[in-house]
């Protein structure tokens, strides 16, 4: 399994890169109001409205440091029982890949309900990698708030 | 596909100790640490100043050079188009969609099979240790020659245009193979779903019944076969 990783307040992460479609600079997002902190808002991928979610908010541990290393993993978002969808991720540090099979050491997901995103945790390398889960990243209102079910029916 | 060289990516250039530019490969090569990387690309020193490069703001104009490119709605002319595999038959130019090919293979020797000389079932060939099935195209197709179970094929060189092309169909849990023999592959192309013409209705050949489209390439109209129908006809020529 291919992980592309990246860095948040100072530790790594990864996700899976099959769900990658593209990493891109950090473009500008418009904000949106009365949204969740952690959505940085609304930018244009490739002509079509993509919301991007701020990883350091999501995961409660800082700001993000905007550099060029520092850029949107537009990801596959596939919520429980809908239609994929796409989500821009901004994470530092978004320039290399590895594979889970290196992995010297590893240890099961956590199960906490607050965090239902953090995966396994992985030491490849000399560093110690969490895998976040894609489809949980979002909890189930922010989720069913960004992509109405009306979405789903509509032809691309 | 994306066309990233139409919109020219802005360039982002930055000063810093560039040792690969004067000992490494680009250099006099005099690194002592090239004996052990060999090249600059596996070195840490690359590495670090890669990480270094991008670990700084966006240079004046970046991110708006950028927002630009993301305006564009993505090109998907590449998602309409299908892979086919065009081959000769006879004098005919058919093609079949890619995904229903296994491999194709360079003629050989055709086991034949006792009291079917003569029909569509061609013989029995070894493909990789599997013998299959080999069935004539030609008599399925109704187009004159064909691969022979006789000797004359044992000794013909096996660098001639004639090839066999393995088909396999899902059938339940299983899948099922076919070998069909050919008179010479074109190779792999790709076409444009705009490219496809409707067989015409007037059309009573074999070959129209299998096929689904007619494209033009190099100058010639050639068949698109439909894989399942033409799986379907080879299946009941050989069963007859």
């Amino acid at each position: 399994m291919q992980l592309l990783t990246f860095t948040v307040a100072g530790q790594t992460y990864a996700i899976e890169s099959r769900r990658v479609i593209e990493v891109l600079p950090l473009v500008p997002a418009r904000p949106i109001p009365h949204m969740p902190g952690f959505i940085r808002g609304i930018f244009t991928y490739r002509g079509r409205l993509v919301p991007l979610v701020d990883l350091a908010l999501l995961l409660a541990v800082g700001q993000l440091q905007e550099r060029l290393s520092t850029r949107v993993i537009v990801v596959e978002y596939a919520a429980a029982g809908r239609a994929s969808q796409q989500l821009g991720l901004v994470a530092e540090n978004v320039i290399s890949v590895c594979s889970a099979e290196d992995a010297e050491a590893s240890l099961p997901s956590l199960e906490f309900g607050s965090a239902p995103f953090l995966g396994r945790i992985l030491r490849i390398g000399g560093r110690t990698i969490q895998l976040l889960e894609v489809e949980k990243l979002l909890p189930g209102d922010v989720s069913s708030g960004l992509f109405p079910s009306i979405s789903t029916v509509v032809p691309q | 596909m994306i066309d990233r060289a139409r919109h020219e990516t802005p360039a982002v250039t930055a000063p810093m100790p560039e040792c690969w530019r004067v000992i490494g490969v680009a250099g006099d090569r005099s690194c002592p640490e090239l004996q052990a990387f060999v090249h600059c690309r596996n070195c840490p020193v690359l590495a670090d100043a890669a990480r270094s490069f991008f670990d700084r703001p966006a240079p004046e104009g970046y991110l708006d050079a950028w927002q630009a490119i993301l305006e564009e709605p993505a090109e998907t002319a590449g998602a309409a188009d299908t892979s086919v595999l065009v081959f000769r038959v006879d004098h005919e130019w058919l093609s079949l969609p890619s995904a229903a090919l296994v491999e194709v293979t360079p003629s050989r020797m055709l086991h034949s099979v006792p009291h079917r000389a003569g029909t569509a079932l061609a013989g029995i060939v070894n493909v990789r240790g599997q013998l299959q099935l080999c069935v004539s195209l030609h008599a399925v197709l109704g187009l004159p020659g064909g691969p022979q179970a006789a000797p004359p094929q044992a000794d013909s060189p096996a660098d001639g245009v004639g090839r066999l092309i393995v088909l396999e169909r899902a059938s339940g849990q299983a899948t099922e193979r076919l070998v069909v023999g050919v008179d010479e592959v074109a190779g792999v192309h790709r076409v444009g779903k705009a490219d496809l013409r409707p067989v015409p209705s007037t059309v009573s050949q074999a070959a129209a019944r299998c096929s689904s489209a007619l494209f033009e390439w190099q100058d010639r109209t050639v068949a698109l076969l439909d894989e399942v129908r033409l799986f379907e006809a080879l299946r009941e020529a050989v069963s007859s």
